[in-house]
């Protein structure tokens, strides 16, 4: 009897000692950045390296803490967004109600960043989104902040512009049918029209198709209807874009007229493949996409990512990495809160030099500077070259 | 030594005694009758030999090997091929594909040479020789292009029959082979079975109720009652019981 | 409708219902000698695409090879799934339900196996190596060499499948089995051996299947999950037991999906991107209003013919 009561006392003594050691380690502070990405899905590649941006990111952090004395640290928690609207939802409760995060870096697509909207304003939560353009996302006075890339409102005039100067009467818009494909063929068919463009076809495919011969179809027997001097644009995801021109490539009326597309169109994958490559020189392939001019930081960013996860950061991969630094420079700023992060975060974003480009928000928490390059496919289909730029605040198009 | 020896075998379902310490033996050459009362558990034991029903207990000893843990298909491979009460055939295919189906190594029997059909052609063709001759003792060799479906509830019978033969058993088990039959086909069936006992020596073990038609042909024969053997014997010994008559003909 | 879009939609509608018909055919035969509804299926599909690609990657482009490759990997990873779960559960004597749900989750696994390793070594969105090019061009008919081998490929394969079935000792055996597997066991059929060669075809299929819808679209970890709905909307058609039912199914299904689709949107403003609601629309129509899909018909006109 006696011998039990020892050993009772004895875990008594223990977990106390345990529980007295965890709290004085508890002097440091540690504020919680939630990551919600997509990590499963079409898109999983991207949310997997977006997560080591951001990973990066909290590691230099953490260290320059550290370094300096300071009792706060930065720990990360992130959840996947199944690339969906109520996964984005799904996930951005997780992270709130287990780690009680008052700021998530993330989602990605517009779809995903309206779905967590609802969620992050009744509960005060910041959202730093890093890639998401969609117009539809543009809302003053929420909770959401888009500080890398500018919305489509802008990049739509650009692509307006270059259609009438390629002297295209008429264009055909095929577009992926989400947030983000209907504000961008929204806002180009307003901008075109308002610029003096005729009649506009459009055409939109579902998400999740994985192959698009019905829609090519459909946008050559558009084409064909306006006649020769009509234009295609292609708003499609990555994956979406490899099997359209898969299909399109064929096609003696898509492979005859001049192409615009968004900027997945230009991924690597793309130009790998000789016939798509072809396809893409033949059609004088022009993307308007986020300038892509480096800052002094942008090597130093790259040096980081390969000596720390010994592999070359993916596209955008630093524009995590700069959502991760504002949102972070903002909680030390305003402290571990939402209501706070929310008011002081354009304030600190105003006065970030990031890896990829200054950010300057506007009254919807957007980017604001818009400063885009054009390019174009080389003749022979092997890169794309920077022709030109365009800028947004002014409207206008500049060629090199 | 005796071809089938069954050692206390014994079968619940759930609280239900459906065999209850068995033990029998079949020497081989004989043609065996079953009988007992409906409910006996006559067919439940002709399911434990062939493997179609898993042991609670006992042993199946065929040609001195234990094989109470063997699966249908493998207890067929042994030896022992079984009819059924309604007959069970395959209906949507012809008398021939029904013989030809058991037949052991088959060269168009594996996927990459399946679509090869010369490889296979000759191999086919012997086999199916060999099913005209076994259609042939039955007397359904003209029929063998006939579906299984168009036949006739004897020939149904003599069909099942064939296909057990197709696999070269000892051991024949037959769960009320005349059954639905009509009284002079059901004398034809019994006299298939007493020629290929003669003929080719093969074993048969009978569940039947047609006692008349039985005692004719059976060697030797077993009672059932209430999952128990109840008796054994030749077949005066068996007519003449007095607890044989109580239990099946309620005198 | 214009004579070019009327065309053209024809001609993917061959297209596309020959690669669904080697998809279906394989849910079909799954359905009718295993009782099980594989939603795994569309994984065969999408590890044949990686084994084609990476085949083709390593330089090799002869299509045969290429398919060959396809078939190989396909029927392994049916064979494993089936050896690795689907048998024990079989063994323990589940539900219905769980074999589905069963069939849900190694396709899970399978799938983020080739997201793993598609991670790993960056393979996403890549095509098979085999260039594209335009083999016949008469007006409005435009055909590509991979309209030239999709479309025989298909057939043949499809032509073999039932000949195999219908004529040779295997086929007798899995005919049995689907017709009544405890009688197939009790007359000696070894029925474990027949069951893993039925699942090495179904997966060979597919693995063709995906090899050849890698030509069409994209490889990816998802491109045979993309095709799925399609595939059970095609097999269901043909009421999940008849093989000529299932390959009219899968034509069926294309034209929905293509002529019809653009038919739909070029004179009533349909948008195309409710191609993917097509074939749902199809499943749950035979469902409710003939479950038993073309069986009846085809039996009917198989009887009218002799």
């Amino acid at each position: 009897m006696l011998r039990k009561l020892l050993a009772v006392l004895m875990i008594i003594a223990v977990s106390t000692m345990l529980g007295a050691a965890v709290a004085a380690q508890d002097d440091m502070e540690t504020y919680v950045l939630g990551v919600a990405l997509p990590f499963t899905g079409s898109f999983g590649t991207f949310g997997q390296d977006f997560e080591r941006g951001i990973d990066l990111a909290v590691a230099q952090m953490n260290a320059e803490l550290e370094a300096a004395g300071s009792a706060i640290r930065f720990e990360t928690a992130s959840a996947d967004t199944e690339q969906t609207p109520e996964g984005a939802a799904r996930a951005l409760q997780t992270i709130v109600q287990t780690t009680g995060a008052q700021v998530v870096v993330g989602p990605l697509t517009t779809s995903e960043v309206l779905g967590a909207k609802q969620f992050a304003d009744e509960n005060g939560v910041v959202i730093v989104a890093m890639a998401s353009s969609g117009a539809a996302a543009s809302i003053p006075g929420d909770n959401i902040f888009r500080v890398i890339y500018p919305p489509d409102t802008f990049s739509s005039k650009a692509f307006a512009s270059i259609a009438l100067e390629r002297g295209h009467q008429n264009m055909v818009v095929l577009y992926v049918d989400d947030p983000f494909g209907n504000g961008m063929n929204e806002h180009f068919i307003k901008n075109y029209q308002a610029r003096g463009g005729g009649e506009v076809a459009s055409f939109a495919y579902a998400p999740q198709s994985t192959e698009l011969s019905t829609e090519a179809a459909a946008v050559s027997a558009a084409l064909a209807g306006f006649g020769e001097d009509a234009g295609f644009f292609c708003v499609c995801f990555p994956g979406a874009a490899e099997a359209f021109v898969q299909v399109a490539q064929i096609d003696p009326v898509l492979t005859s007229v001049k192409w615009l597309g968004n900027e997945a169109m230009t991924s690597a994958e793309m130009l790998e493949d000789p016939g798509h490559a072809q396809t893409l020189a033949n059609a004088d392939f022009v993307t308007v996409s986020q300038s892509a001019d480096s800052t002094p930081l942008t090597p130093i960013f790259h040096a980081d990512f390969v000596a720390m996860f010994d592999k070359e950061p993916g596209i955008f991969t630093n524009y995590a990495f700069d959502a991760a630094n504002i949102a972070m420079l903002t909680m030390l700023a305003a402290g571990n809160d939402g209501a706070a992060v929310k008011s002081m975060l354009p304030f600190i974003s105003n006065h970030y030099i990031g890896t990829a480009v200054q950010a300057f928000l506007d009254e919807n928490g957007d980017q604001a500077i818009a400063s885009y390059g054009i390019r174009q496919v080389a003749e022979d289909g092997s890169a794309f070259h920077v022709i030109g730029a365009y800028d947004g605040n002014t409207d206008t198009i500049t060629y090199e | 030594m005796p071809l089938l020896e069954l050692e206390n075998l014994q079968k619940d379902y759930g609280g239900l005694r459906a065999v209850d310490d068995v033990s029998l033996a079949v020497a081989e050459g004989a043609i065996i009758g079953l009988i007992g009362p409906n409910g006996s558990g006559k067919s439940t034991l002709i399911n434990l030999i062939a493997g179609s029903a898993e042991l609670s207990a006992g042993r199946v000893i065929f040609a001195g090997e234990d094989i109470s843990a063997l699966a249908p298909d493998a207890v067929f491979q042994k030896g022992i091929a079984r009819g059924y009460q309604e007959p069970s055939l395959y209906f949507k295919m012809t008398a021939l594909d029904n013989v030809l189906l058991p037949v052991k190594g088959q060269r168009g029997e594996h996927p990459w040479y399946a679509p090869w059909r010369r490889y296979w052609q000759r191999d086919e063709i012997k086999h199916a020789e060999a099913a005209a001759a076994v259609l042939d003792q039955v007397q359904l060799r003209q029929r063998f292009d006939t579906l299984a479906s168009d036949l006739s509830g004897g020939q149904m019978k003599l069909l099942e029959i064939a296909r057990c033969l197709m696999g070269k058993p000892r051991l024949l088990l037959l769960d009320e082979p005349t059954a639905g039959v009509a009284p002079k086909l059901a004398y034809d069936i019994f006299r298939q079975i007493a020629r290929l006992r003669d003929d080719y020596g093969i074993t048969f073990l009978i569940v039947e109720h047609r006692l008349e038609i039985l005692f004719d042909f059976a060697d030797y024969v077993y009672v059932m009652h209430l999952g128990n053997l109840l008796a054994e014997g030749g077949v005066d010994e068996i007519a003449s019981d007095a607890t044989v008559r109580e239990v099946y003909f309620g005198d | 409708m214009p004579p070019a879009l009327l065309t053209t939609s024809l001609v993917n509608t061959i297209q596309i219902g020959s690669l669904y018909a080697l998809m279906a055919l394989g849910i079909t035969l799954t359905f009718s000698v295993m009782k099980l509804p594989n939603f795994a299926h569309a994984e065969y599909v999408t590890a044949g695409a990686y084994a084609a690609l990476i085949v083709s990657l390593s330089g090799v482009l002869n299509p045969l090879v290429i398919m060959i490759a396809a078939f190989a990997v396909g029927a392994l990873s049916a064979l494993i799934s089936h050896l690795a779960v689907f048998k024990p559960l079989e063994g323990r004597d589940v539900s219905f339900y769980t074999l589905i749900l069963s069939s849900f989750a190694i396709g899970l696994i399978i799938r983020y196996i080739l997201f793993t390793m598609a991670d790993y070594f960056n393979l996403f969105d890549l095509r098979i190596a085999i260039p594209l090019r335009i083999v016949l061009r008469d007006g409005n008919l435009i055909l590509s060499n991979l309209f030239a081998w999709v479309v025989p490929t298909s057939v043949i394969l499809v032509i073999i499948l039932t000949l195999l079935l219908n004529r040779s000792p295997l086929g007798r055996e899995m005919r049995a089995l689907a017709n009544n597997i405890s009688l197939a066991r009790v007359i000696g059929i070894r029925v474990e051996r027949v069951k893993n060669y039925a699942w090495l075809l179904v997966g060979g299929l597919a693995g063709v299947a995906g090899a050849l819808w890698g030509l069409q679209t994209a490889v990816h970890p998802l491109m045979g999950w993309g095709a799925i709905i399609s595939v059970f909307a095609a097999a269901i058609l043909g009421g999940l037991s008849s093989f000529s039912g299932t390959v009219l199914g899968a034509y069926v299904v294309a034209f929905s999906e293509n002529t019809v689709m653009l038919f739909l949107n070029a004179n009533y403003g349909l948008d195309l991107a409710f191609k993917p609601a097509i074939p749902f629309i199809i499943i749950i129509a035979v469902l409710l209003l003939r479950p038993q899909g073309f069986t009846n018909l085809i039996k009917r006109a198989e009887e009218l013919q002799r």
